[in-house]
């Protein structure tokens, strides 16, 4: 039988380690400018995707929207991107000598363009692996006072729920002759309008009846001494992944900050040699 | 038998309400009884069950009178916090109280805020997943449940927290049949091993009177009858003339008895009243006579000139899963269409093809001539409107004016044209007051009728409703209903019913379409289609109890649709003997 992700070793581990992990790769991801050591980490990422029984097809699911933000991350890179002192400028975007092209141009950009694709994967790893359950319990730890942690574990599981209540009101002012394919931007935001007021209205409405049955389940009793059925707690493997992941943000740190690796040029330098 | 609950005068107003919705209202209801709470929509039922948590007036604030005792203290000394643990409530909409991410975390989370130990809890989780069958689900988020298996989980989760009084607020309304007998039996389950005491709010009286104790008849915030389901049922007329349905077996024999036709010990249960039926009928039954009224019954008008056609038609929402599995359909000009199907049948897949929000992934579907590949639904909206069944996902002005003006506007017509529109149509639909009205502050009544006429000034030839139906009283479908026959029968609409609602697609369509599993399983005139009993079972469908009735006591022809046509047959079956005498 296929596994699923509630058998995998990353949905195993703590909420709390989870955070760490992602805060690590976050400041990794910040540090490193390279696109080809990017692609290094994106390896990394696509791997623990797959170790946790997350499929090739899902992931592509998430990647195909952001392939055009890579593109447009790329295209915006130009008019920022200062070309190293005497570097080859291939030509120009635009006349007038505006917006050269240059090596470092094209590396930076594609470069950012990766490192977005990758940011998002990781955030999505993380929050895919981690049960919303944990991450009331990890708030609650963080001494968030229950009745804040429990309205966040909520939000969490209504997205779907109001997403299809969105998807109904957009569909039923599109049988209403409704456009929402206008180029001009205040036209499109006034196209939105009888979508958002009802959209809006529901979620109040949903907000009063969630609010409702929290107390018909006795929430108010006496919120501070709850049981919690479900303890989170550090593990061996939990304090081994922290610490591989902080030596991993230490050495590439290290690297980063007082050598001066991972620059957009890094690899790009070495292989070419100047 | 020893009381548990007792109201005394009690009243109770909404803030910025002048009207009590619930009024004087004086009863007692004792230890192990099951009580049926029913009555038209407003009638205060609702009002009057959220008393006995505390959410009325805690939650809502207003105007509280009269005392409430419980097991004879006065709860008003309470938090809803605490009555939680003794009134345990379910409420009408499955998807608005699961907040929780798993089911068994649903189960838990009353037992959890209770502060009990968790091996308690677990013991908990694992009587009532039990309960509802559910072992298999335990990890599953509710939300991706069907309407019946949430249902069935938000009451699992109200006894795991083991209180004294069930409080269950209609909760099949927002369910399809399937779903509702899910809940229903789940209901009778636990009134057999439980022993505990129920209060159920509920419309279909015909589906659960077998099961209580007693009644008790809300009519504009008092109590108008409060009874054994006997004693109650006798008033039948009064009943049905305030919008509540005693079961049509019940309404037979009672007509029989009042017209002193055949005087039959009145029955709530369609077992019995065969029974009965069947030792009074004489033994040969004059069927010649029966063939002679079956000429009187309404004959559906038959329509010839198809206007939308879907040939072959098959879609998925993803290529792996099919939803629609070819089907071919006929959408006659003028006609009156209803399409029948439990929930995820493909009912309103289909329709929204009509209009172009889906497009096939195979065959075709064209509307008056053109196919809808090539069309948009800005254009098909013109032809076909489609409109949903909560208004409230499609209301955004602040004056009812301009939001019937926002469709013609899409669609470009100048502002005099676009006036005229607004005034016919509001003759029609009688809501020319309310022109300057906000919506927002109308009935919920009024917003459907406002989310009606706003398709209607787009000026389409079909009209496809959404389950106009779900959720109201028998009063208010039935308004429903007639508004859409005035538009099929003064205007010459194409009208297109998506319901779960077997009688009223009876009572109004020319034409019946019955959906299971993305197939049509059946189609035709609704006395062809409800012949075919066991055809319907396949969708878990059923044919009106008096359908049933009949045909189950030998009555095969004609197939009656309501009581006024058994009525009838029983008239002329009866009549003969009486002779006799």
């Amino acid at each position: 039988m296929r596994k699923t992700i509630e058998q995998s070793f990353l949905y195993s581990l703590d909420p709390r380690t989870k955070m760490i992990m992602l805060l690590c790769f976050i400041f990794i991801g910040v540090m490193i400018m390279d696109p080809f050591i990017t692609v290094l980490i994106m390896v990394v990422a696509y791997i623990l995707y797959r170790v946790s029984y997350i499929s090739h097809k899902q992931v592509m699911k998430t990647t195909k929207p952001l392939l055009f933000a890579l593109v447009l991350f790329f295209l915006l890179n130009f008019p920022f991107a200062t070309p190293v002192p005497g570097e080859t400028i291939y030509f120009y975007l635009l006349p007038n000598q505006i917006c050269p092209i240059t090596m470092t141009g094209i590396l930076s950009g594609i470069g950012n363009g990766l490192r977005f694709i990758m940011f998002i994967w990781l955030a999505d790893l993380i929050t895919t692996v981690t049960p919303t359950g944990d991450i009331v319990l990890a708030l609650n730890k963080a001494k968030v006072p229950p009745e804040a942690s429990i309205a966040i574990g909520i939000a969490f599981s209504y997205i779907p729920v109001l997403k299809k209540e969105f998807g109904t009101v957009i569909e039923a002012q599109k049988s209403r002759g409704a456009s929402f394919e206008s180029k001009n931007i205040f036209k499109k935001v006034k196209a939105y309008i009888p979508v958002i007021v009802p959209a809006l209205f529901i979620s109040i409405l949903k907000g009063q009846e969630i609010s409702r049955a929290i107390e018909a389940r006795g929430f108010t009793y006496d919120p501070v001494n709850r049981t919690y059925r479900n303890v989170i707690k550090f593990r061996q493997k939990d304090f081994i992944v922290i610490l591989v992941m902080l030596a991993l943000l230490g050495v590439i740190g290290y690297f980063s900050i007082a050598k001066g690796f991972f620059g957009t040029r890094f690899v790009y330098g070495l292989l070419t040699g100047n | 038998m020893e009381e548990l609950i007792r109201f005394e005068n009690v009243s109770f107003t909404y803030p910025g309400e002048e009207k009590p919705a619930v009024n004087n209202v004086s009863l007692s209801i004792g230890l192990g009884e099951i009580v049926l709470i029913t009555g038209p929509s407003g009638a205060g039922k609702t009002t009057l069950c959220s008393m006995l948590n505390r959410i009325v007036p805690e939650s809502y604030g207003g105007k509280i009178e009269g005392t409430i005792t419980i097991k004879g203290a006065d709860i008003s000394e309470f938090t809803v916090g605490q009555m939680a643990f003794t009134s345990g409530m379910l409420f009408q909409d499955p998807s608005g109280q699961l907040i929780n991410p798993t089911v068994e975390d649903e189960i838990a989370f009353g037992p959890e805020n209770k502060g009990i130990p968790v091996e308690e809890i677990n013991r908990l989780i694992d009587e009532y997943v039990g309960y509802i069958n559910m072992q298999h689900l335990m990890r599953r988020s509710p939300q991706a449940l069907s309407g019946g298996q949430q249902q069935s989980v938000a009451y699992a989760a109200v006894l795991a927290m083991e209180p004294e009084i069930y409080v269950l607020d209609e909760p099949t309304s927002n369910l399809d049949p399937l779903g509702s007998d899910m809940v229903f039996s789940l209901m009778k389950k636990v009134a057999q091993d439980k022993h505990k005491t129920a209060v159920i709010v509920e419309h279909k009286v015909e589906k659960i009177i077998d099961m209580v104790d007693r009644i008790i008849v809300m009519n504009g915030g008092s109590v108008v009858f409060n009874g054994t389901p006997e004693e109650v049922m006798v008033n039948y007329k009064e009943l049905l003339r305030i919008g509540v349905l005693p079961p049509q077996v019940t309404q037979i024999f009672a007509r029989m008895q009042d017209s002193s036709i055949k005087a039959l010990p009145l029955t709530t249960n369609l077992d019995i009243a065969v029974q009965t039926l069947k030792a009074a009928l004489p033994e040969a039954l004059p069927q010649p006579a029966y063939d002679r009224i079956a000429q009187t019954f309404p004959k559906p008008a038959v329509h010839t000139n198809p206007v939308i056609k879907a040939q072959g038609l098959r879609f998925g929402y993803n290529p792996e899963v099919e939803v629609l599995h070819g089907i071919d359909l006929d959408i006659y000009e003028g006609e009156f269409l209803s399409i029948v199907g439990q929930n995820g049948s493909g009912k309103t897949t289909i329709v929204k093809h009509f209009n172009g929000l889906l497009r096939p992934t195979g065959g075709s579907v064209s509307v008056y001539g053109t196919g809808t590949q090539a069309a948009t639904v800005s254009e098909l909206s013109q032809k076909v409107g489609y409109c949903f069944q909560n208004p409230d996902h499609q209301i955004f002005s602040s004056k009812v004016m301009d939001e019937l003006s926002y469709g013609p506007k899409n669609l470009g017509w100048s502002e005099e044209e676009i006036k005229s529109t607004i005034k016919e149509a509001s003759e029609i639909l009688h809501i020319e007051h309310l022109l300057e009205d906000n919506p927002y502050t109308l009935s919920k009544g009024q917003r459907q009728q406002i989310a009606v006429a706003a398709i209607l000034c787009m000026k389409p030839d079909v009209i496809i409703v959404d389950e106009p139906t779900t959720g109201q009283d028998p009063i208010q479908s039935h308004q429903m209903m007639d508004m859409m026959r005035s538009l099929n029968r003064d205007l010459g609409k194409t009208i297109v019913v998506i319901t779960h609602d077997m009688s009223i697609a009876a009572e109004y369509s020319d034409r019946i379409v019955v959906m299971h599993n993305g197939a049509i399983i059946a189609q035709g005139a609704p006395r062809d289609v409800f012949a075919q009993e066991e055809l319907l079972g396949t969708s878990n469908l059923e044919p009106p109890q008096i359908t049933r009735l009949l045909k189950r006591v030998g009555i095969e022809h004609p197939v009656v649709m309501d009581v006024d046509e058994a009525f009838q047959l029983m008239q002329v079956t009866f009549s003969g003997e009486q002779g006799v005498q």
